[in-house]
């Protein structure tokens, strides 16, 4: 069937073009094209493309958005998202982060005063690790999981983050990343003739490109507890003063 | 005895022109018959796809199809070059002293027939492109579309386009008539063209293109946009209107 589809188009000229040749092969009266009025073919052609393409549109009406495109975010949302999270962790200013970036939060009594964080070896770790030393009698470690986005021209990827899991218990944080995972869409844009006028749209921006923004795991550990973290490479560890 | 009779009927040049304009539209069947084919084809390469993405990494891969409408734009355009440059040429232009006729009535007929194109193969090449949605759309339920235009923006662009249209007529028309006023202008423009691509390539000054062309496309004000095209036209029209005034006349 799908090859059907594929090829349609093709059959479609075909067709017009077998039906013109025909026509003219038949048509006894045949007269140089140029200086033929009002040719009853040609009516035809334009009429029968003409009603070819107004029921594109209609059919057009018809089909439901897909649900991949729900998850638009613009340029400005996503230099928005940098400006919440990581600009106010990089400050340790996590009261002023936006709830609605949260996705998790743990406590932690330490039994002891060593904490570990246990992660996969990766090169391309999937998360950013800020940590926050505090003046605390309490052997208690806070830790808060931030949303990523990961976006495709403008469009969310909703399940390219999914799958990290993030457990904090017996002195220590262990980190799982998901198991390969794999998306395929495809992605119709309008050329710039249709963009041209309008308002609130990035011109620079346009096309083919993606943008990626780490979740951040933000851990507040009293200074009098040792953190170790075997495997993590120190380069994705931010120390927020 | 025979009896002389005198026609005083006076004949305007806006009648010469509408006549003109009519006949075109009727009997030039040539070009609409390759209009279709040629957008038929815009539509077939544009479900190919412009581009595509591909990244990855230890725990995701992802993989992207771009699909744009591209190609039927170009496709229209391309169809309306060759057209505006053919109807300077000796065939078309004896065909237009069928009527009383002479060169103004002659360039006007020509304008309004450009403009006529370039509005049907707008409207179509804005129509052909839910033609490739809904096939996209066949082809892959998860297709993605960019957001819905709304009315007022759809005319504006549709106008837009029109305009790309008509600038693109009006030079294919001037190049044309240059061409078709000396045969040797033909030449010296083609290795004109050639000399200034190498020139530019040279000397790394593409940027001098580009801006040409930011000078109507980076133009977000839609009545700036369409007073530089009409501008722009015009000029272009009125140079066509110098090369062929001054040709020879038609007995």
């Amino acid at each position: 069937m799908n090859i059907l589809f594929a090829l349609s188009p093709i059959l479609i000229m075909a067709t017009l073009v077998i039906l013109a040749i025909k026509y003219n092969r038949s048509n006894p009266n045949r007269v140089p094209k140029k200086t033929r009025l009002t040719s009853s073919f040609t009516k035809g052609l334009l009429l029968v493309y003409a009603i070819f393409l107004v029921s594109a549109g209609v059919a057009l009406a018809f089909i439901p958005e897909s649900e991949a495109g729900n998850g638009k975010v613009t340029d400005q949302e996503l230099t928005q998202y940098h400006e919440d999270i990581y600009k106010n962790l990089f400050e340790g200013k996590v009261e002023e982060v936006p709830s609605k970036h949260l996705l998790n939060e743990w406590t932690e009594e330490i039994d002891g005063d060593i904490f570990t964080i246990h992660a996969q070896d990766a090169y391309d770790f999937p998360l950013s690790f800020m940590i926050e030393r505090i003046d605390s009698t309490e052997n208690v470690v806070e830790v808060k999981l931030y949303e990523g986005i990961y976006s495709v021209s403008q469009f969310k990827v909703q399940d390219y983050f999914k799958g990290i899991q993030v457990n904090l218990g017996d002195n220590q944080l262990s980190i799982d990343l998901p198991t390969q995972g794999s998306d395929s869409r495809a992605l119709f844009q309008y050329d710039f003739t249709f963009n041209q006028f309008k308002e609130n749209i990035n011109r620079e921006n346009q096309g083919m490109y993606s943008s990626t923004q780490y979740p951040v795991l933000y851990i507040k550990v009293p200074k009098s507890i040792e953190i170790k973290m075997p495997k993590i490479d120190e380069g994705i560890i931010h120390n927020v003063k | 005895m025979g009896v002389l009779t005198m026609y005083l009927t006076e004949v305007t040049l806006f009648n010469v022109v509408k006549k003109q304009v009519k006949f075109k539209v009727k009997s030039y069947t040539g070009i609409f018959q390759s209009f279709v084919v040629l957008q038929l084809l815009g539509i077939l390469f544009a479900t190919i796809g412009t581009s595509s993405m591909s990244e990855s990494n230890s725990f995701f891969s992802m993989d992207v199809e771009f699909y744009s409408s591209g190609i039927i734009l170009g496709m229209t355009a391309f169809w309306l070059i060759i057209n505006a440059l053919l109807l300077t040429t000796t065939a078309y232009r004896e065909d237009d002293f069928t009527f009383v006729t002479n060169r103004l009535s002659r360039l006007w007929a020509n304008i309004i027939f450009l403009i006529i194109l370039s509005v049907i193969g707008a409207v179509s090449a804005y129509l052909a492109t839910n033609v490739l949605k809904v096939y996209l759309f066949i082809q892959n339920s998860e297709l993605i579309m960019e957001d819905f235009l709304s009315i007022t923006s759809m005319i504006i662009s549709l106008l837009g386009l029109i305009g790309y249209f008509i600038l693109l007529g009006s030079i294919a028309y001037a190049v044309g008539s240059i061409v078709q006023r000396n045969k040797v202008m033909a030449i010296l423009i083609s290795v004109g063209f050639i000399m200034l691509g190498t020139f530019l390539l040279q000397f790394q000054l593409e940027d001098m293109i580009a801006q040409v062309m930011f000078f109507f496309t980076h133009e977000t004000n839609f009545a700036l946009f369409l007073l530089k095209v009409i501008a722009t036209s015009s000029l272009l029209f009125l140079l066509s209107w110098s090369m062929s005034r001054n040709q020879e006349v038609r007995i």
